[in-house]
């Protein structure tokens, strides 16, 4: 894998493209919790070649340079997401939402709580004879739970 | 009529594929009821898609709904999921198959269950 | 069409190995699974009372259920087994949820429809 920072994001991945990965497999991110990983998988179809390039980003204001100028096929995947995780994509113009119906959610963030399952009632909760230690459905996160009161 | 939404679609397929759907109706009359089987997720975005087919087969006539597996019974596994409807919800559902997914012979039998009270009836 | 018994087609409950542990319940990816239990003191002549967990209702919900077995994976009693059966549709989404009587009668083959 080839770690990149946000300066020389776009440079490491048009040197790849340069050399002959051609194509964008696919670009996501990681939340680190403190903070976010992107990471895109560059390769030559018809070849096993492959390259990983990351670039940690700031949590609380991602941005990161667009590569769809690079490589189109970026688009997609830069949508998808700048949705899941609240990431900017800088110099690409801004489009409406592709999955979700509502913009401003970045589910796949974990401090984005799964509501359903902080709220819906687990079956594995502590019983009324109350000898069972309390626990919380796997999944949630306590912070999910304390957020909530 | 299926709506193939997800991985179910593949076992409404297989029964497809295999000869199993095709039955001879008793009447030559244009049937008065259809069937939609909802085989798949339903997401927040496909949802109105799905009431308008039902709406369009609606105005021919009843329309006997079933419930192909577990995500269009419940959201099956993606219940808690932001973008995933849980379960069919805008028009009223007449048979729940269980499965995740159900065998292509559980659609078989549950249609022939159909049919047999259809032409009793 | 195979016959084979291992078949995932339906979760079978032995209601008399199951002791009310919750194992399952908490293990279920999708929280299909509810069970009811009370504790009573068991008394043996010569010995100690003795807490039981004595089982009052298990239900599976086959609308949620996903057929994943890690409910009969983890039950450390072999409470539950995978049973070839997979007819088994309803009319009402709430008929789907199977109580601790009916899983049971999938141990004989075929449950009866109830």
């Amino acid at each position: 894998m080839i770690s990149a920072t946000v300066g020389t994001w776009q440079q490491a991945c048009r040197e790849l493209a340069d050399a002959g990965l051609r194509c964008v497999d696919w670009l996501t991110a990681i939340d680190r919790r403190d903070a976010l990983e992107v990471v895109v998988c560059l390769v030559e179809p018809g070849t096993p070649w492959c390259e990983l390039v990351s670039c940690q980003i700031d949590g609380d204001a991602p941005a990161i340079p667009s590569i769809a100028s690079i490589f189109r096929g970026a688009e997609w995947h830069e949508r998808e997401t700048a949705e899941m995780f609240g990431i900017e994509f800088l110099g690409r113009v801004s489009t409406e939402p592709l999955l979700l119906r509502r913009s401003g959610q970045s589910p796949l963030r974990k401090s984005t709580p799964l509501e359903a399952r902080v709220e819906t009632p687990w079956p594995g909760e502590e019983s009324e004879s109350g000898r069972r230690r309390r626990k919380l459905p796997p999944g949630v996160r306590p912070e999910w739970v304390d957020d909530d009161g | 009529m299926g709506v193939g939404l997800a991985c179910c679609s593949l076992e409404v397929e297989a029964a497809a594929a295999a000869g199993l759907l095709v039955s001879e109706l008793p009447d030559a009359d244009p049937p008065s009821t259809s069937v939609l089987v909802v085989a798949g997720t339903i997401t927040h975005a496909l949802e109105p898609a799905l009431e308008a087919l039902h709406a369009e087969l609606s105005a021919s006539g009843a329309v006997h709904v079933m419930c192909f597996g577990a995500c269009a019974t419940s959201g099956g596994p993606y219940w808690d999921a932001p973008a995933v409807v849980p379960g069919v919800r805008s028009f009223p559902v007449h048979s729940y198959v269980p499965g995740c997914p159900p065998r292509p012979e559980a659609l078989v039998a549950e249609l022939e269950r159909l049919v047999d009270a259809t032409v009793s009836a | 069409m195979d016959e084979s018994p291992q078949r995932r087609g339906v979760i079978a409950l032995i209601p008399d190995a199951c002791t009310s542990c919750m194992l399952c319940v908490k293990e279920c990816p999708t929280w299909c699974i509810e069970l009811d239990s009370h504790p009573e003191q068991n008394e043996q002549p010569g010995a100690r009372p003795r807490t039981v967990n004595v089982l009052d209702d298990f239900r599976i919900d086959y609308g949620l259920c996903m057929y994943c077995g890690i409910c009969i994976e983890v039950c450390p009693f072999d409470a539950l087994e995978w049973k070839a059966d997979f007819d088994y549709p309803a009319s009402m989404r709430t008929a789907l949820t199977q109580d601790k009587d009916r899983l049971a009668s999938w141990l004989q083959g075929t449950a009866s429809d109830s």
